[in-house]
């Protein structure tokens, strides 16, 4: 039994077979830990709190591996457990952090993801303009131009349709325009890239 | 705009920590043994608790009346 040939379904339907976290479910982790590793820290933006999402990720995927379906992709799935568990940690953290300056937190710095130079015309914290966003605003916006989504995948992730999807990137984008009028682009492009 | 919110593929994302495994396992493990206690908490114990209860029972009824439950129910 390879399980390095099954497709991610196949490995799901063991997973949900098995009483505890047996070698169809590890599977899943080790083909997913990267992945979902990467949306926790692009959402959360810290090491530690991107730690504990992915962790509660996947004990959510492994709680309710019979819940699986087959209606989306198991990839699909988990990154929307993944989405959906950094809005609740956001939303959590905000809450405990609602009075504090978190740019005034010792260390804090040091522990963003290495950033290579804004160029000078965009020197702007581009973290910082993301903040001002609605939180799910943020998290597509995140996915499709940080991970590289397109909308059909994103809408299927934040369980919206297509066009809600394209809709409420585009005003996003708008957002963060008429917030930053100095981001904005040279020449236009089509908003709906 | 767009090249603005470029910018955002190439912040780097590192590898997850080293000890990612060991603690979502440590942490899956102590939620399978709270799922274990409540599960053990609210079926095996209450029919404990009823089974003994009834006997508890039992014994208190044959100390006021005298008798078995099972001579109780015997038709007259």
């Amino acid at each position: 039994m390879d399980l390095a040939q099954w497709t991610d379904e196949q490995l799901a339907a063991a997973a949900a077979r098995e009483s505890s976290d047996g070698p169809a479910f590890v599977g899943l982790v080790d083909r997913f830990r990267q992945r979902v590793w990467r949306i926790c820290f692009r959402l959360l933006g810290h090491e530690e709190d991107a730690g504990d999402a992915a962790q509660e990720v996947f004990l959510r995927l492994f709680l309710h591996r019979g819940r699986f379906a087959g209606r989306s992709s198991y990839a699909t799935w988990v990154y929307s457990v993944a989405l959906r568990t950094c809005l609740e940690m956001r939303r959590g953290r905000s809450r405990r952090r609602r009075h504090e300056s978190v740019s005034a937190e010792p260390g804090w710095e040091s522990r963003q993801p290495a950033r290579p130079a804004a160029p000078p015309a965009l020197a702007l914290d581009l973290t910082a303009m993301l903040e001002t966003l609605d939180e799910e605003d943020r998290a597509l916006l995140i996915l499709k131009y940080a991970e590289g989504y397109d909308y059909e995948e994103l809408a299927a992730i934040a369980e919206l349709s297509v066009s809600a999807c394209k809709m409420r990137i585009s005003r996003a984008r708008e957002k963060l325009q008429s917030r930053y009028p100095e981001s904005a682009p040279q020449n236009p492009q089509d908003p709906q890239k | 705009m767009t090249d603005f919110l470029d910018q955002l593929a190439e912040m780097e994302v590192g590898e997850p920590p080293p000890e990612f495994d060991r603690r979502f396992h440590e942490r899956l493990n102590r939620s399978l043994t709270v799922q274990h206690v409540v599960d053990l908490l609210t079926g095996a114990v209450p029919w404990a608790v009823l089974l003994f209860l009834r006997a508890a029972l039992g014994v208190a009824a044959f100390s006021l009346t005298g008798k078995f439950e099972q001579d109780r129910r015997k038709p007259q």
